[in-house]
């Protein structure tokens, strides 16, 4: 019935279905500035680099075979039996005993001082070390590697961790107005009345030994004011719109209204925020790393490269790397989230300024 | 026309109703807060299928008495009775399902479509706030419907609201309105903010929907001959307070309220030997945050005497029908 009428060309039957192709029209839009996906692909890369960590720098092997016993991802499961071996004592004991081994691109771990044989302190970038080596002879490239992992943790982590608390705040008071404003409102401005990195900072101090998780939940419960008050303000925006007014006047549920069209409405800002603010917090986990209160030193993060710097004058590559690695991540999150707001915006028509 | 005056029972019933805003802005801010009476004792009863306009100056209170009558805001004194239920008293819950019957078109048809959604995607919100569980054939007749009956073709289903011209955006207002089958729709300004070829479209489109679905209508405009076309009774407002009520002919035939007959004579006439002699208003509207006292109207009025200033005039019946609120016979 439906075909035929389709193929009677009289009238197209109503499809009724979800509001489907919004998503695949957002990527478009999005893919279609060069910019866009250049930051994209950069930053895939890097959350690739935080996610394969052990995978694309280990001082042990991928997989390998030695004495009969076959291992599988030693880089990973850290079996006992290779516990004294790098993956050069490994391929020696392979050339001489038979068997095979599969090397990590990157063949040394991020921890691993002093590579037999190889690896000098402060060496500059050579074909074993393409990024050099810091002042204990770990091979710089393989700390970039897992640093990433401590700056995407850091940097996503803290920032759904705000946001989430954010948005939550900053709409139910809007929303609701009247006494839960207000104390959101004081809540806010007490928060914000605190130089937020020297609140962080006295906060890791009176912690004490800290660890990315803890790092996480210092910068989400800090800095979530910004995002509270922007939320806020969007929605109060919002909340006067016609619009809204007609779905009151449908009588439908004010947390329905409120979920599906002043939400969806106020959240263009507050998602440029949202992702500035993965950059912003990567810097501050790098700064932290850089004074001595981030992640302990043993664990590699970007900051804690740069901190090495210090004292090695003359050793460009301690700086130079991790601080592109840096500026280029950074960048990309901000091009990510300049490409998403104008792809989000349903009046964007691809224009940039 | 159906005589809407021989039907004894009103379908919507606004009695004495008042609405005050605080005005908190500004200096006024130092001085504490000040008092706007949006809407001062306005009483207006509207029958089953019957047409209302409601005009007057910007900023005199229309818009808000129109969303006092279909419950989206509460009056600060006074009463708004629906089918013999006062809205006024009913709990938040109720209230909000109540106010299904009664729907709202807007002057801006850019900001009463949320940007984000379809038109499949707003039409299918209203029917389901109506029938949250209608199948999703019935759920694509109705739509069909809907659409067929402000004159859209389905092709249209998937457009976003700015991909839409304003005459097409408004028509969807309409169908949003009408998905839930309301009994009574304010209309705000809707035809305001159109060109005038698309005026006359949503006036034509209105008239057809009034004259096949028997919904009630209050209809805020401006403009006072669409009025004319589309209305049964008009009442006018001045500074929140209805100052003029009378079925549309004896209305323009003879107006009885100074007010009235300089909105009136400001009509401008296509045929010139039809121009009226203009009644020219003096002065600006005075500012609704200080009113003058006795008559609202009386800095402005060539008639006024002494106690126009002192002593407001209550609405009464001039003529069968034609209710007034000035102290002389004019």
């Amino acid at each position: 019935m439906r075909d035929l009428l389709e193929r009677l060309g009289r009238i197209p039957v109503p499809r009724i279905g979800r509001p489907s192709g919004r998503v695949r029209r957002i990527v478009r839009r999005f893919a279609s500035q060069p910019l866009n996906a250049a930051g994209f692909v950069f930053l895939a890369l890097v959350a690739l680099f935080a996610l394969a960590a052990d995978l694309i720098a280990s001082d042990k092997p991928i997989a390998c075979r030695l004495d009969g016993t076959l291992y599988v991802l030693p880089c990973i499961a850290r079996p006992a039996a290779l516990a004294d071996d790098d993956n050069f004592t490994i391929e020696r004991a392979v050339a001489a005993r038979g068997g095979w081994t599969l090397l990590p691109p990157v063949p040394f771990g991020p921890t691993q001082a002093k590579v037999a044989g190889r690896a000098g302190r402060l060496g500059g970038p050579s074909r074993a070390h393409p990024f050099g080596t810091d002042d204990l002879g770990r091979d710089v490239l393989a700390r970039m590697v897992h640093g990433a992992r401590s700056a995407m943790l850091v940097g996503f982590g803290s920032v759904v961790l705000y946001a989430l608390i954010g948005i939550l705040l900053g709409a139910l008071a809007a929303y609701f107005g009247g006494p839960t404003d207000r104390v959101v409102m004081r809540l806010i401005e007490t928060l914000s009345s605190f130089p937020s990195l020297f609140l962080i900072l006295a906060v890791q101090g009176l912690l004490g030994v800290s660890t990315l998780w803890q790092l996480v939940a210092v910068i989400g419960l800090t800095r979530w004011s910004d995002v509270a008050r922007l939320t806020r303000g969007e929605v109060l925006r919002v909340a006067t719109e016609d619009y809204v007014t007609a779905a009151r006047a449908l009588g439908l549920h004010p947390l329905h209204i409120l979920w599906r069209h002043v939400l969806p409405n106020s959240m263009g800002p507050v998602l440029v925020a949202c992702t500035f603010g993965v950059a912003g917090a990567i810097l501050i986990e790098s700064t932290l790393s850089f004074l001595g209160f981030g992640v302990p030193p043993p664990t590699p993060s970007w900051g804690q490269l740069l901190t090495e710097a210090f004292g090695s004058e003359g050793s460009y590559w301690l700086t130079l790397f991790p601080g592109v690695a840096l500026f280029a991540t950074i960048v990309s999150i901000n091009l990510v989230g300049e490409g998403l707001r104008e792809a989000v915006s349903p009046k964007a028509r691809g224009a940039r300024l | 026309m159906v005589d809407p005056l021989a039907s004894a029972a009103p379908l919507v019933e606004a009695r004495e109703v008042s609405k005050i805003f605080a005005a908190k802005s500004g200096i006024s801010a130092l001085s504490g807060t000040r008092y706007v009476r949006a809407v001062d004792r306005a009483s207006l009863a509207i029958g089953p299928a019957e047409t209302v306009g409601l005009v007057g100056e910007s900023g005199c209170g229309k818009s808000t008495l129109g969303r006092v009558m279909i419950g989206l805001e509460r009056p600060s004194a006074g009463s708004v009775v629906f089918e013999g239920v006062n809205l006024t008293a009913l709990s938040a819950h109720r209230l909000r399902r109540s106010r299904r019957h009664m729907q709202i078109v807007f002057q801006d048809p850019a900001s009463s479509l949320d940007p984000r959604y379809t038109v499949r995607d707003t039409i299918t919100e209203a029917i389901r706030a109506h029938h949250s569980r209608l199948p999703r054939r019935k759920l694509a007749a109705n739509l069909a419907a809907l659409l067929d009956m402000v004159g859209l073709p389905l092709t249209s289903l998937s457009r976003l609201p700015h991909e839409l011209s304003n005459g097409e955006r408004q028509r969807i207002a309409i169908a949003r309105a009408l998905a839930v089958a309301p009994r009574f729709i304010v209309a705000d300004e809707p035809v305001a903010s159109l060109d005038v070829a698309t005026q006359a479209q949503i006036v034509g489109l209105l008239a057809d929907l009034q004259r096949e679905l028997g919904v009630a209508f209050l209809f805020i405009a401006h403009d006072l001959e669409v009025v004319r076309f589309l209305c049964h009774r008009v009442a006018v407002m001045y500074l929140g307070r209805i100052v003029e009520l009378a079925p549309v002919d004896a209305l323009f035939d003879r107006s009885r309220h100074p007010y009235t007959r300089a909105l009136m004579a400001a009509v401008l006439s296509p045929d010139p030997d039809l121009r009226r002699e203009p009644v020219l208003l003096h002065g600006d509207p005075p500012s609704p945050l200080d009113p003058p006292k006795g008559c609202h109207f009386h800095p402005r009025c060539r008639h006024a005497q002494v106690r126009c200033s002192l002593l407001g005039p209550d609405l009464r019946e001039a003529a069968p029908g034609h209710l007034v609120a000035c102290h002389f016979d004019l």
